[in-house]
């Protein structure tokens, strides 16, 4: 313990230098900036400060890139607050609870506590990665394609969580989600599934044009007349979470860091999943479920926390391990690579200044970040002010913008006017929508999972309890759908019998 | 009045024809990827971006526009105006896609006649890495444990019919051996696999694999190249081992076919200079590529050759269901 | 009373929604079915999935009927009542077609140009507001959310004739 302080301290004394600290409140500004506009992601950041970072010191380099992207976590809540629309995947989940929040005044309170919930989250992240870096890495490399399908279908449970209204209706969209997931080229077989000949489907709908459709563009649909949000003179109340608000979100809180951490370090694009998880965890535990959708605000603390908490656990194996798990740790490798330092298993050993000072410069950009946040909260909650006839013009060009800067394709475009099209049907109808997304998400990791298992085992099914890991997975999985199921079919019974 | 405003307009008119070769580069350049930031092509061009851009006196920016496993990026570059001014650095995916194509009887969403090789940039031949705990000591040991149990030894790679696929089907083919293959997402997904023992062996960049053999998690059993790998001097190749297995992963600039002889003479010598230039040097040192230059002359018969393997290993895998 | 009549609708709207529903999954069956191998039961090919994910969102579509007689709807709340405001369907279609058109056009006219048509549509022709107010609000916003991405953050958006 004593020589993890005085690691820590090593990485302070790197870190608590003007030149790097100006480097993290950069970082942390961009990405925030970022983080807010929609569909526009981390990546679209890093790759904009590339040139900069490759003429920094290597420390300094990753600790603007790495502000940008958990700079980017924070900000991805504010559009889902405000306008319902998902700053990117991970706070799709946000635009449910924290916009309803937002309706009814509360928009101030839902911001900071997103705000505060992150920094909860990102810093026990930091600590967690910093004490526990070397053995989560391992625990990381046991996942593999068995264990990552068994933890999906338990993402399938959680599917039936975040939707609300009858059985099969919210069935319907899951599936209508997955089945969208399907679209386009099968990694397994090299085959062109269901895109008719467009080639920008090859790579799917892409979730950052069908959410920002299906939240955005048809919320803009719906509101008309009586649904129009007033605009809301700001007293301190409506900006400062209440009493109860701020109770009711410690739970969620500490759950959400410890679930988003955690699946944070699975390898994969698990991590998005974190905020969904959360999401259905508290409403699971919550003695009021009907009020999620409703504007809970556990619906907001906990998934915000969720995700930031992944964010930190994500860069467990680029660190332990050096091993990238997605776009984002490509390219901080990338750069630690070209400024002459080789990650890999013996990085932190080997170079200590750059592990702790990255560690030490977490700790300082979440600070940063929380005082940036909070007070832009009140600058926030005005944007709601703004008569809605002039707001909704204004968010549709941030959805046009937003989808068009992921891949300057008009048909993204087009996609996602096709997904505000069928939101609003489907809305319209009272069916859910959240699941759609998921699904979506969920149904291609999903099948390339199960389908690489039997190519690992060469068609054989027992991999999955051949594997003690996985077994347990599903054993959990299906106790809690036991659990679930057991009520109603106990109350079926008792029906059967009472007739 | 009326002659000497036509005459102006003709006059305006040659002005506008004429061709900008003459001071080429007179604007900024485009670097155009198929590959997202952070790999290994992406990296191998902004190394050289910089050093371009002195030679040459003009602005050079790069665009990734990832999608389709590089269809998109390629495709656009393919379609850009021939003037020079649009580069890209490719690899493999040159004559890969269009052999994908033919394998689904797709027409070729473009041919490698629609580009032009200037310069090979780096060719690190792959290294065949297995996970520490396998009990084979070298390449001997794997084929024959291989040869005991067919289709049982399970592989990874970043991708059906990527790279790290194709060369370990090479190898497969030269061994005369069978094994298990499993797709992953990509370069990282496939070294977690190698890592985590859910597969056993890896074709992957010297650079990919280095650290992880250096700290003692991954074994280097063979690498496919005519010489020894610098970064692993002790790891025989496999064609002294006895067996015709040779494949790179390699990265090279390109423009279009059309694009004017001049011009991309320019061009050749920029190249040669860059890989000259202290900075590059350094950079592709670090990235743990060589440095490794063939101009187009000597290039084209290169790329034709890659090609052709790739595309023979290609049909011979056709479609895997 | 208003009482069977809005029901009655509903009834034939929601109706309308899952014949759209059990539509799409059936044109995901036949298309899995005419261009996608089945596979095996140890090597699943490209259509085992589509295939089962599609065939259970008919069967969930046809369930979903058959429990409708025993599902009341919540009027109070539903997007429904509002919507039923006269003037509200119009919107959406409004909406919906601008943004298509915004995106048919935003490579042609670049972004600055139908961005500025996109919102001069809204604030001035849709929403009636005052012309001055119209014009600067339209201006500024096009104008300046390119300013943003190109200068500030380095993103290239479309330009259109004459380079605007």
């Amino acid at each position: 313990m004593a020589d993890t302080l005085q690691n820590l301290l090593l990485g302070f004394e790197v870190v608590l230098t003007p030149s790097v600290l100006i480097y993290a409140f950069l970082g942390c500004v961009i990405g925030t900036i970022v983080g807010v506009l929609p569909g526009l992601g981390p990546l679209a950041g890093m790759s904009m400060l590339l040139p900069i970072s490759f003429g920094l010191p290597p420390t300094t380099a990753i600790v603007l890139l790495a502000g940008i992207y958990y700079g980017a976590m924070y900000g991805g809540s504010t559009t889902s607050i405000l306008m319902r629309i998902p700053g990117e995947a991970a706070s799709v989940i946000t635009c449910i609870d924290g916009h309803e929040m937002a309706r009814q005044g509360r928009a101030g309170p839902a911001l900071a506590i997103a705000a505060i919930g992150s920094f909860v989250a990102g810093t026990a992240g930091v600590v967690a990665l910093m004490l526990l870096a070397p053995p989560l890495a391992s625990l990381a490399l046991a996942f593999g394609p068995p264990e990552y399908f068994a933890l999906l279908l338990m993402g399938l449970l959680v599917l039936s969580y975040i939707s609300s209204g009858p059985m099969p209706k919210s069935l319907m969209m899951a599936a209508l989600g997955l089945l969208l997931g399907m679209i386009g080229i099968d990694p397994m077989s090299g085959y062109n599934r269901f895109s008719g000949g467009i080639p920008e489907l090859a790579d799917g709908l892409g979730v950052i044009p069908l959410a920002v459709g299906l939240f955005g563009v048809s919320e803009i649909m719906l509101t008309y007349g009586a649904r129009v949000m007033r605009p809301m003179k700001p007293r301190l109340s409506e900006l400062v979470p209440s009493r109860e608000e701020a109770r009711a979100s410690v739970g969620p809180i500490w759950r959400g860091t410890v679930i988003g951490f955690l699946i944070g370090i699975i390898p994969g694009s698990a991590h998005v999943l974190s905020s969904f998880v959360s999401y259905a965890v508290e409403r699971r535990l919550s003695r009021h479920p009907e009020r999620f959708g409703r504007g809970a605000v556990e619906g907001v603390a906990g998934p915000e926390s969720a995700n930031n908490a992944a964010a930190s656990g994500s860069f467990v194996p680029m660190l332990a391990l050096g091993v990238p798990l997605g776009p984002v740790q490509a390219i901080l490798i990338a750069v630690l690579i070209v400024l002459g330092i080789t990650p890999g298993p013996l990085l932190i050993t080997q170079q200590p200044e750059l592990f702790w000072g990255f560690i030490a410069s977490m700790y300082v950009g979440n600070l940063v970040l929380l005082i940036l946040n909070l007070p832009l909260v009140g600058l926030f909650v005005l944007f709601l002010r703004i008569p809605y006839a002039y707001l909704y013009p204004t968010i549709l060009l941030c959805c046009i913008v937003g989808v068009y800067t992921v891949n300057s394709s008009m048909v993204e475009l087009l996609i996602m006017a096709s997904a505000g099209a069928v939101g609003y049907v489907l809305r319209r109808l009272q069916y859910d929508v959240p699941p759609i997304v998921l699904g979506y998400i969920l149904s291609p990791m999903l099948e390339m999972s199960f389908r690489q298992s039997l190519a690992m085992s060469g068609g054989d099914y027992l991999i999955f309890f051949h594997r003690p890991f996985a077994t347990t997975l599903l054993a959990i999985g299906a106790g809690v759908l036991l659990l679930d199921i057991a009520p109603s079919l106990l109350r079926r019974r008792a029906h059967q019998t009472a007739d | 009045m009326r002659t000497f405003a036509a005459v102006v307009m003709v006059l305006m008119g040659f002005s506008v024809q004429a061709p900008a070769q003459e001071n080429f580069p007179s604007k900024p350049i485009t670097i155009l990827m198929g590959y997202p930031p952070g790999g290994s092509t992406d990296t191998t061009a902004r190394a050289i971006a910089p050093v371009l851009e002195r030679i040459l006196g003009q602005p050079i920016v790069i665009q990734n526009r990832p999608g389709a496993a590089a269809l998109v990026g390629t495709l656009a570059v393919a379609n850009a105006p021939p003037d020079g001014y649009t580069v890209t650095v490719a690899t493999t995916q040159l004559a890969l896609l269009p052999a994908v194509d033919r394998v689904f009887g797709r027409p070729p969403s473009f041919t490698r006649d629609q580009f032009a090789p200037i310069a090979l940039v780096s060719a690190e031949p792959s290294v065949l890495f297995v996970n520490a705990s396998q009990p084979w000591r070298n390449f001997q040991d794997m084929i024959e444990d291989a040869r005991k149990r067919p289709g049982q030894i399970v592989y990874a790679s970043g991708g059906l019919y990527g790279t790290t696929h194709l060369a370990i089907e090479i190898v497969l083919k030269a061994t005369g051996t069978k094994m298990r293959h499993l797709p992953t997402a990509g370069g990282g997904p496939a070294l977690t696999a190698v890592l985590g023992n859910h597969a056993a062996l890896l074709a992957a960049h010297p650079a990919v694999g280095g650290p992880q053999a250096r700290a003692g998690t991954l074994r280097a059993i063979g690498t496919m190249g005519s010489n020894r790998a610098e970064s692993f001097p002790d790891v025989p190749t496999l064609k002294e081992l006895g067996y015709e297995a040779e494949y790179y992963q390699w990265n090279g600039l390109f423009t279009q076919a059309k694009v004017p002889e001049p011009v991309i003479t320019i061009w050749r010598e920029a190249i040669a200079k860059a890989v000259k230039d202290p900075e590059f040097v350094q950079a592709m040192q670090r990235l743990g590529s060589g440095i490794h230059y063939l101009d187009r002359d000597e290039f084209r018969p290169w790329w034709d050759e890659d090609s052709r393997k790739t595309e023979e290993t290609v049909q011979a895998i056709g479609k895997v269901q | 009373m208003n009482g069977p009549r809005p029901n009655d609708r509903s009834r034939a709207y929601q109706r309308m929604g899952v014949a759209a529903i059990v539509g799409t999954g059936l044109v995901f069956i036949w298309r899995s079915l005419a261009d996608l191998p089945l596979g095996t039961i140890d090597n699943p090919g490209p259509a085992a999935m589509p295939l089962a994910l599609a065939v259970l969102l008919v069967i969930f579509a046809l369930w979903s009927l058959k429990a409708e007689s025993s599902t009341l709807f919540d009027q109070s709340e539903s997007p429904d009542a509002a919507a039923a405001e006269p003037g509200a369907l119009r919107h959406a279609v409004l909406v919906l077609v601008a943004v298509t058109v915004a995106a048919i056009a935003i490579n042609a006219l670049g972004y600055r140009l139908t961005m500025l048509a996109l919102l001069l549509f809204f604030l001035g022709a849709v929403e009636r507001k005052p012309i001055v107010t119209v014009l600067i609000v339209s201006f500024a916003l096009s104008f300046g959310s390119y300013a943003l991405f190109d200068h500030l953050l380095k993103v290239t958006l479309p330009t259109g004739p004459f380079g605007i």
